[in-house]
């Protein structure tokens, strides 16, 4: 067949579609490569490394979230020298960063045995920035996955406000010059937050919850409806505590938002809830 | 041995035009316009010539790729970044004979069908940079008005990482300087998503010079896997400092020693070692300074290679362990940070570094798992000279307690 | 020092496309007109060339030889690395440091290794560069 491809994974031959990254070919096997900054709904940013693969015959490991799969390819997911891989930067992010709301770091890190204590050192620790109604940046919790900026700018909702800046150890993200949302280019869509994988990036109803001790995933419940704001039809989940609308997401795989959503859909719920009307900008 | 640098009693100006004849260009450049791109590149494959920025990537290969594209827009870009530590033999070529790379330039646009090309240098060569302005107003290529080409200077700002080629074709597209993945390579998918050649200002010299001659004079210096001569800066304790050409294949200890060359160790006059390759280059100590030939073939039992051509000397005087500190530092400072072994691992090097003690089991782990798991060749050559420095014990710190240390 | 202000980067860029491409060249021509990239600066470079503020603060501010806060025309920075360590360059940086108000930075290697220590003022490269050489260079680009 001539659109497909045939590959060995860990031993295992495997024919998968053209265009088939490795990360897919291989859960096709069964064999998951764990993943930190890849999302569904983005172009892979191949910044975190945890999913790295070792090809033969190529020098270094390569990204499995974005390399295509090759005719003839042979793939290992857990050599000596991939697992040595993950657990360095398993070890490395939580080194640096607060990983006590990045469950999928957290796994990495568990996985892997990872010893963070080995590397006790300079940790990104900027101040929580709570400049808007809408949502908090805790960028001490930020493993610079670029999903927010990606979600921000050409994947999803093209307003392009936010961007790495600096370089190194001190690379971050940025509105510009370490200005203060409202005072962006930001149009408060949330989409940001909606990828966030470590909760650097976390709506303010959550935020001011976990802040109280009140936040309890285990009571939250979702309802799925339809945002009524206007025509297009995007799917709505509420999550629901103690009879409050917290947090207002929509599905990863719906077909119209891929989980995207603009100010309303996401965050106009609060104005229903009337003691906790927003000090933020009113778009 | 003088091909790309100009012999001493060239009376010439760099910038004229008799030099741009005395140097045999103008021939070069009407040979390749009537030789036809598929036989230049024929040339230069034939003539075994691979990339001087370090990676030795076979240049006619690179060519043939974008040659064969059916994408009728093609670039070509001059890499004359030069940001790596130790390095400085591009500014040496660029300054005493500008026109071999700009000729190599025009020659490689040509071969591959390209016409715009860019010549990126590094923002710190502002004397450089005069020079390229005015050759490039002069433009002696173009006087034929036989093939249309553009060429434009692009100024870096101040980044190491703009020298890795796709994170300068991002320098040049006003974005962030971050290396872009591979496959797909520039030769597929390079400025704005076009083939693209890139090669560094050596590498094009090279070509200007092949082509003013035939490939059987080209092979005739050098080895055979390595033919040709390589520009090498020596910098550090050395009699003369300075960019010398070599033939492929001669010892180092020639280049270090001989009158024509760097003249004998400098300092206390005691050799303690070499770091041969830049930041990202390997410690040779004064033993395998002795036996090593400069080629990449004979290198390779040393662990190292000749990257940049860089060769930084030290003296007995000098700690080599603060060295690795340094370099070390020197990566920390210039990572660009977008991938986590990079970004984060480069710190904890540096700051590893500069405790009292090195973990050497610990220090492997992270050098092994930044050399895999790295996006670019920043990231996995960065711990490349601290893992050649524990590979070699007797460079390290002679005090029997700070022995114990490392052990 | 009189700053750019948008009405006179407009006419700075006039000549270059109004496209991404033109960032660098631009970020320099502003550079060097002002020997600072300010906030108000940045932002009229996106404005001309259609490239969002945020971006162009992330590209600026990559740059080491860019400055998005500290104004000086002709910034100093000695080489400390490798090679010009060995050869006098932190006791330069420090002498310097001693000396002037305005910051001197220390940079990574500056390709001068074979006339150590190097120093950059502004653009322009000093190897070997004593004091003296400073102290020349920057009483000629005082205004």
């Amino acid at each position: 067949m001539r659109d497909t491809v045939s590959l060995t994974i860990d031993g295992v031959p495997v024919s998968v579609p053209q265009g088939t990254t490795l990360r897919a070919a291989a859960e096709a096997v069964g064999h998951e490569v764990p993943t930190l900054c890849w999302h569904e709904n983005l172009a892979p940013a191949n910044a975190c490394r945890a999913c790295v693969v070792e090809v033969e015959g190529s020098r270094a490991l390569v990204a499995a979230c974005s390399r295509v799969a090759e005719p003839g390819m042979v793939v290992h997911t857990r050599s000596p020298r991939v697992e040595r891989a993950r657990r360095v930067v398993a070890e490395l992010l939580a080194s640096a960063v607060d990983i006590s709301l990045a469950p999928t770091v957290a796994a990495l890190v568990e996985e892997t045995q990872s010893e963070p204590e080995r590397w006790e050192g300079a940790r990104t620790a900027p101040p929580v920035r709570d400049d808007n109604g809408l949502y908090v940046r805790d960028y001490a919790k930020c493993i610079l996955c670029y999903r927010c900026v990606e979600a921000c700018g050409a994947e999803a909702q093209n307003t392009f406000a936010i961007s790495v800046a600096g370089r190194g150890f001190d690379a971050h993200i940025d509105a510009g010059w370490d200005r203060a949302m409202p005072e962006s280019d930001c149009v408060f869509c949330g989409n940001c937050v909606a990828v966030c994988p470590t909760g650097a990036l976390m709506d303010r109803t959550e935020w001011t919850l976990r802040q109280e001790g009140r936040w309890d995933e285990a009571a939250i419940h979702t309802t799925d409806t339809v945002c009524g704001y206007c025509g297009v039809g995007c799917a709505l989940t509420l999550h629901v505590l103690d009879n409050r609308i917290v947090k207002v997401t929509s599905p990863d795989d719906h077909p119209v938002t891929h989980g995207m959503l603009c100010v309303k859909g996401r965050y106009a719920y609060q104005y229903v809830q009337a003691e906790e009307s927003g000090d933020g900008p009113l778009v | 041995m003088r091909r790309l640098l100009p012999a001493d009693d060239t009376v010439s100006p760099p910038l004229s035009r008799e030099r741009w004849r005395d140097r045999g260009y103008h021939e070069a450049w009407e040979r390749a316009l009537t030789l036809g791109p598929q036989t230049v590149i024929e040339w230069v494959t034939a003539a075994g010539l691979t990339g001087r920025g370090g990676a030795a990537f076979p240049t006619g290969q690179k060519w043939a790729s974008v040659a064969q594209s059916a994408d009728p827009v093609k670039y070509v870009v001059m890499n004359a970044d030069e940001s790596e530590l130790g390095t400085f033999k591009d500014r040496a070529l660029l300054t005493r004979d500008p026109w071999g790379a700009l000729a190599g330039l025009a020659i490689a646009a040509f071969a591959v069908g390209a016409h715009e090309a860019y010549v990126y240098l590094r923002g710190e060569y502002a004397d450089v940079e005069r020079l390229l302005e005015e050759a490039l107003a002069l433009a002696p290529w173009a006087e034929a008005g036989s093939y249309p080409l553009a060429v434009r200077l692009i100024r870096g700002a101040g980044a190491y990482i703009a020298g890795e080629e796709t994170a300068l074709l991002n320098s040049i597209e006003g974005r962030r300087p971050e290396p872009r993945v591979k496959p797909p390579f520039p030769t597929a998918r390079g400025l704005w998503g076009h083939p693209t050649v890139i090669q560094n200002v050596e590498t094009l010299a090279n070509v200007a010079v092949l082509l003013a001659h035939d490939v059987a004079w080209f092979r005739a210096v050098g080895t055979e896997a390595a033919p040709g001569t390589k520009l090498m800066a020596v910098s550090g304790h050395v009699a003369r400092p300075g960019v010398y050409e070599i033939p492929m294949g001669l010892p180092l200890w020639t280049l270090l020693t001989a009158p024509e060359y760097a003249g004998g160790i400098g300092g206390s006059g005691r050799l303690r070692a070499v770091l041969l390759g830049g930041a990202a280059g390997t410690f040779l100590t004064a033993d395998e300074c002795r036996a090593a030939r400069l080629d990449n073939l004979a290198l390779q039992p040393f662990g190292a290679s000749l990257g940049s051509g860089a060769v930084m000397v030290f003296d007995d005087t000098v700690e080599i362990r603060q060295v690795v500190r340094q370099v070390a530092g020197f990566f920390a400072e210039e990572s660009c940070g977008q991938c986590v072994p990079c970004r984060i691992g480069t710190r904890r090097l540096l700051e590893q570094l500069s405790a009292s003690t090195l973990d050497i089991e610990r220090l492997r782990d992270l050098g092994g798992a930044m050399r895999d798991a790295s996006i670019c060749g920043l990231g996995q050559t960065a711990p490349q000279a601290l893992l050649s420095y524990l590979d070699r014990p007797s460079l390290w710190p002679r005090t029997s307690k700070e022995e114990e240390c490392h052990a | 020092m009189k700053e750019s202000n948008p009405a006179s980067i407009q006419s700075l860029l006039a000549d270059l496309p109004k496209e991404r491409a033109s960032l660098l060249p631009a970020l320099w021509r502003v550079f060097e007109a002002d020997g600072v990239l300010t906030r108000e600066a940045l932002a009229a470079v996106g404005e001309a060339l259609d490239v969002p503020a945020a971006e162009v603060y992330g590209v600026a501010s990559f740059y080491a030889l860019f400055h998005v806060e500290a104004q000086e025309r002709a910034p100093v920075r000695v080489c400390t690395d490798v090679v010009c360590s060995l050869f006098g360059a932190q006791e330069l940086l420090n002498a310097l440091r001693g000396r002037r108000e305005k910051p001197v930075y220390a940079a990574t290697c500056l390709g001068r290794c074979d006339a150590p220590p190097a120093a950059l003022v502004g653009r322009q490269a000093l190897a070997p560069a004593s004091l003296e050489g400073v102290d020349a260079v920057l009483k000629g680009v005082q205004p």
